[in-house]
């Protein structure tokens, strides 16, 4: 077992923003020379995740939080700020050719295996990634020269294996022509932990185990088609920790899942992050899972935090207006805890593009006065830990 | 309350290359006037199937075998000569009544249909489309106003009528989809996770909506989802599948606070929320058996914490509770008593 010092952040994320170009229509770059405009899918985030932490990020579909996730695993190049990853700003020397590695099929920072294919699965990746083989010529050269760098392959070697990704979807983040095991073995035999094949079987069939995947000889031969959603996404699982990984990204990993499959897979997440120190980011829509998961969260609205602060302390007693909604929102598995009938919320999640001036929710806020339209609000330290970005917080919760 | 649909001992397989897969497999329930039931299971344990078979939309390679599906209006789709002799059963009706039925009588919402929508009609054409089936002889000026004001009763402003799908959010092409199961003002609708795909928000305002017009049409649903606080929130009754069967059914408070089957018992256990005390996670364990070759005996038993040696043996037939049945041998003392 590997642990970071102990006071040092695994992930630490400062003011860190991501901006999408907002392709034009054909039309409209044609005849008009409009200027570009940005979806501002980050803006201006921080995070600290300490070794053997679950941080949440929880927030509504579009919000920013699959993004972030990107960014902090290196697959995105950020707009502006600083990532750490164990004090080491890894991001601004190695993102770009980051990609071009991926487009060679190197994949260098990618969580092995998985990355390429989640890349080109959606369009608006697709997009992005054309802009940044055109840009990218100039930075192919400087990193051939850092190739030459003995530190700098170290350190693109460690990363690859200390940050892994859990996805979404069980259904096709799993390479449908190989086996269990070689799903599984393929970070070990890629990245030569060890040097013996029977070596690779038995890590293999170790984390089989402790993904609940028993008795795994029994799966070991089995190709992904063969398996259940729920015994896939512990694959997922087996393979992100096969190779003792210090942070992983978990995005949405059991939203495609029945809730009585999903609670042994989170148990044997929750039990890895105990056992081995393993940070986490578990990014979700649904907060009662982050509950059970997180001891912090983060809410995001439109690619920025507005509330972030010990789980249980914002369930019971959530300080910004977007939040109080978001709870209200939520139904409860019981036939008395009814929902509230009226939102305290207005109107739908506007686009990341036309951001409303001043405080971005604004226009849904119940609470907007005249100076919410000018004064854009930043996280306030509400006490140690707890963060809140709302210039009347004070006044809506009663607060001296 | 009168009962509008009564479904007995329904089968429905679906005959693959590697065997039947026993989608439905005897079940049996009533939807009431102006009830709401929720049917709720893992997925893959039937309840799509169930639904599509009350339509009679079960296609090739599926097959309903067994069973009857009453329906109380079936009457009124028959020609008018010599029906004293038939029956209700929906599974009797020819092909040209059975499509009177559909849309009119019996609105389905199917599973993700949101993203099925046809891109390149607007939202009020579509719907229209819907009415043309049933009416062909009402104008179209007077149509386009049904329309119109079907889509202000879900809470789409009339302007957006002239609207293509990708121009509507999530929300408002579920409310698009509402208005087009009630426009020919059907006397039940069966909703296919209607707002699974939906954020909170407006999940909730989507849900609430419906609540609305349930009540305002006084019409029956069926709401199929295996997201247990949806069911909480919006149904009377509840009906509990596994595997495809159908293995607890009664009022909607007795099977959240008092469950019989220890498969609803363990499924009610797993569902974390945010009120209450911070519980420990609890999982049901193993997986949802091959409906190709299910389990002997009660199908639930490789899975079930309480499984006695009659469980593994003999299938369990329903046994009555305070407001439904229960299939599960653990309630077959109190049978005899
Ligand atoms: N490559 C891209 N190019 C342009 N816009 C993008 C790109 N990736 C994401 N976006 C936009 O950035 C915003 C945040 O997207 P992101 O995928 O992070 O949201 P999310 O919270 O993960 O949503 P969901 O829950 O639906 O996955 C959205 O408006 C999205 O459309
Ligand atoms: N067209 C089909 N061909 C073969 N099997 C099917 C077909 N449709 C459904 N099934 C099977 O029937 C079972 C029940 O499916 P379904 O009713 O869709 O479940 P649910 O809606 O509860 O998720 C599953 O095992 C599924 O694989
Ligand atoms: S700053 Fe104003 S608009 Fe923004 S959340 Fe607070 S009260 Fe609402
Ligand atoms: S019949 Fe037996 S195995 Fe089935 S649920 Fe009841 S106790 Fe469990
Ligand atoms: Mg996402
Ligand atoms: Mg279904």
């Amino acid at each position: 077992m590997k642990m970071t010092k102990s006071n040092e952040p695994v992930i630490d994320a400062i003011h860190v923003s991501k901006l999408f170009p907002v392709m034009k229509g054909i039309i409209e770059g044609l005849f008009k020379r409009s200027e570009q405009k940005y979806v501002h899918a980050v803006d201006d985030i921080s995070i600290t995740i300490q070794a053997g932490e679950t941080f949440g990020l929880v927030g509504e579909s579009g919000c920013g939080k699959s993004t972030t996730g990107m960014l902090l695993l290196q697959l995105l190049n950020r707009t502006s700020g600083t990532i750490l990853y164990k004090g080491m700003d890894v991001a601004s020397s190695f993102t770009w050719p980051g990609y071009i590695s991926l487009i060679l099929n190197v994949h260098f920072f990618m969580p092995i295996g998985y990355g390429l294919s989640y890349i080109f699965r959606s369009k608006e990746s697709r997009d992005s990634l054309k802009s940044v083989i055109n840009k990218s010529k100039e930075e192919a050269r400087i990193y051939k020269e850092n190739l030459d760098d003995k530190e700098v392959l170290d350190r693109i070697k460690n990363l690859r294996r200390e940050i892994q990704i859990i996805f979404q979807n069980p259904y096709d983040s799993l390479s449908p022509r190989f086996n269990v095991m070689d799903i599984v073995a393929e970070p070990l035999r890629l990245l030569k932990v060890y040097p013996s094949e029977a070596e690779v079987e038995q890590r293999v069939l170790k984390e089989l185990d402790s993904v609940g995947l028993v008795p795994p000889e029994d799966f070991i031969n089995r190709f992904p088609h063969e398996l259940s959603g729920g015994q896939r996404q512990r694959v997922g699982v087996a393979r992100a920790f096969t190779v003792d990984p210090e942070f992983i990204v978990a995005d949405e990993p059991v939203s495609m899942l029945d809730v009585s499959v999903r609670v042994g897979i989170l148990r044997t997440m929750n039990k890895l992050s105990k056992e081995r120190g393993t940070a986490f980011l578990f990014i979700t829509h649904d907060l009662a899972l982050a509950r059970v998961m997180c001891n912090q969260i983060a809410v995001m609205y439109l690619g920025r935090i507005v509330e972030q602060g010990p789980t249980e302390e914002i369930l019971h007693n959530p300080l910004h207006p977007y939040t109080k909604a978001l709870i209200a929102a939520v139904p409860k598995p019981d036939p008395d805890a009814h929902r509230t009938e009226d939102l305290p919320i207005v109107g739908e999640v506007p686009s990341g593009i036309d951001i409303a001036p001043g405080c971005r929710f604004n226009p849904r806020c119940i609470y907007a006065i005249e100076e919410c339209s000018q004064i854009d609000p930043q996280l306030e330290t509400v006490k140690k830990d707890y963060y809140v970005a709302c210039i009347r917080y004070k006044e809506i919760n009663k607060i001296k | 309350m009168m009962v509008l649909l009564e479904i007995n001992n329904l089968k429905t397989y679906f005959h693959t290359r590697s065997g039947s897969v026993k989608a439905v497999d005897d079940v049996s329930f009533k939807l009431g006037k102006g009830e709401v039931l929720g049917l709720a299971g893992e997925s893959g344990c039937g309840k799509t199937t169930t639904c599509l078979s009350i339509m009679r939309m079960i296609d090739n390679p599926g097959e309903i075998l067994e069973g009857e599906i009453l329906y109380e209006n079936a009457k009124e789709v028959m020609g008018s000569s010599d029906n004293t002799e038939r029956t209700n059963n929906i599974l009797d009706l020819t092909d040209a009544e059975m499509r009177r039925i559909r849309g009119n009588h019996i609105a389905m919402i199917f599973q993700g249909a949101m993203n099925a929508m046809n891109p390149v009609h607007r939202i009020g054409d579509q719907i229209m489309e819907v009415l043309k089936i049933h009416e062909p002889e009402v104008p179209k000026e007077e149509m386009w106003q049904r329309v119109i004001d079907i889509l202000e009763v879900v809470g789409i402003d009339s302007s957006r009528a002239r609207d293509y799908p990708h121009q509507l959010s999530g929300g408002q092409k579920q409310r698009a989809l509402i208005a087009m199961a009630l426009i020919n003002n059907p006397d039940i609708v069966i909703a296919d996770e209607p707002v699974t795909a939906l954020d909170v928000i407006v999940q909730a305002q989507v849900l609430k909506a419906t609540k609305e017009l349930q009540k305002k049409f006084n019409l029956s649903m069926i709401m199929i989802t295996h997201d247990l606080s949806v069911i909480a929130e919006v149904c009377e009754t509840l009906a509990i599948m596994y595997a495809g069967k159908m293995v607890e059914y009664g009022k909607l408070r007795t099977v959240f606070k008092e469950p019989s089957h220890p498969y609803t018992q363990l499924l009610i256990e797993a569902f974390p929320s945010i009120v209450g005390p911070l519980k420990e996670l609890k999982d049901i364990g193993g997986d949802v058996p091959d409906l190709r070759n299910p389990p002997l005996g009660c199908n639930f038993h490789p899975r079930c914490p309480k499984v006695m040696d009659i469980c593994r043996t003999e299938e369990p037939p329903s046994f009555a509770t305070k407001d439904g049945f229960v299939a599960c041998w653990l309630y077959e003392v109190k049978k005899e008593k």
